[in-house]
């Protein structure tokens, strides 16, 4: 991360701020489209969370922790947006097949393990799968102990190897 | 399908990058759209303070801000022990979003907050987020309408100081309240960002993200 950057972000510039985004903005609306699951939401939820992010710059310390930051503000929006679905089907809605080049056996099977993990679990393996995250890197983003986070993403393959096993 | 054997979990995070690829962002989303969007923002005509009212339910709802502010100023006055309901914003009311846009301090900051409410009540409320500007040595209760029996308290530590303690950012703890319902007591100590959750039966039944002004 450019601390130039990050510093004229702090100062206001959107420029400068974009071109920190930039560097993140994939990750961050695949993840946030894969974990609601609808193009249009996901859209809504990361343009909510770079303004926000904007607003709140000047509170970043330091500008290595831009990423984790980033994401952090995203991690809370999508929780967020996701208990609002309760009742809902979200889980493989056409915007996602359709952004995978459709539905396979093997692409179902493993997106319906992953969708029946709990939250949080869920959120562990898309830091860990989508941006190749450390554990304590997601630790940081989600503001639990990496220890924790180790311990959780051992157990959510192993439950999705479970799953896939029984399917 | 079934497997003829285990996967590892090597095969499982392939199999799921696979499925998952990394997306590439849609028009709107583009860094230049973005800039485009902030600056808009910026530069958006001087206005003391602008209100956005999503519904006729969220009309309610800044109303009750200010009723609340008044409230608050007159008969609380921020004191430990005493409390600031918040029962005049239910959360699935389709909410209000609140900030004041000076060109200068975009978004919605401790510095005109104040000038939303006043300095005993300072609430932001959107439609996501809920947020809460304290001062640093500010006390404060909020009255939910969660019960106390069975509810859990979870702080981290959000975005600002990035690590650390909660408690280093404001003290929290849970109460029961007058009429059984759980009250969150806070006790801003220093600048910083936390997100507080009241959590029931496994489930998040209340989520306010806090922020201790410089």
């Amino acid at each position: 991360m450019d601390p130039e950057l990050c510093i004229k972000a702090k100062q206001g510039d959107a420029d400068a701020f974009a071109r920190l985004y930039e560097s993140v903005s994939s990750k961050l609306y695949s993840t946030a489209f894969y974990m609601l699951g609808r193009r249009e939401d996901a859209e809504d939820v990361v343009m909510e969370t770079v303004t926000d992010a904007f607003a709140e710059i000047s509170s970043l310390r330091d500008p290595n922790a831009f990423e984790g930051w980033i994401f952090r503000i995203l991690m809370n929006k999508l929780r967020r947006k996701r208990k609002s679905y309760i009742g809902e089907s979200v889980e493989l809605n056409e915007d996602i097949t359709s952004s995978c080049g459709g539905p396979s056996d093997e692409g179902i099977a493993v997106r319906n393990a992953l969708n029946r993990l709990p939250e949080k679990d869920r959120e562990i393996i898309m830091l860990d799968v989508l941006g190749g995250y450390r554990s304590d890197e997601i630790a940081a983003m989600l503001g639990m102990n990496p220890n924790t986070v180790r311990s959780r993403k051992l157990r959510a393959f192993e439950r999705i190897r479970a799953m896939l096993k029984e399917d | 399908m079934a497997q003829t054997r285990e996967l590892t979990t090597e095969e499982i995070q392939e199999r799921l990058r696979r499925e998952m690829p990394v997306l590439d962002v849609p028009e709107t989303l583009s860094a230049e759209n973005v800039a485009a969007v902030l600056k808009q923002r910026k530069n958006s005509k001087k206005t003391p303070i602008y209100v956005w009212v999503r519904s006729a339910v969220a009309a309610a709802a800044v109303l009750a801000v200010g009723f609340g502010a008044i409230r608050a100023a007159g008969m609380l006055g921020g004191k430990k022990g005493e409390s600031y309901s918040d029962q005049f914003f239910p959360e699935e009311s389709g909410g209000s979003y609140y900030y004041a846009d000076d060109g200068e301090t975009d978004g919605y900051s401790s510095a005109e907050i104040p000038s939303v409410a006043n300095d005993a009540a300072k609430e932001v409320h959107s439609e996501e987020t809920r947020v809460m500007v304290l001062d640093p040595g500010e006390e404060m209760v909020i009255t939910t309408e969660v019960p106390f029996e069975g509810t859990d308290i979870r702080s981290d530590v959000s975005y600002g100081n990035g690590t650390g303690s909660t408690d280093d950012i404001c003290k929290v703890r849970l109460i029961e309240g007058d009429r059984g319902q759980a009250e969150i007591e806070l006790n801003a100590v220093s600048a910083g960002s936390i997100s507080v959750e009241l959590i029931r039966n496994g489930e998040t039944q209340y989520h306010i993200d806090i922020t201790v002004a410089e």
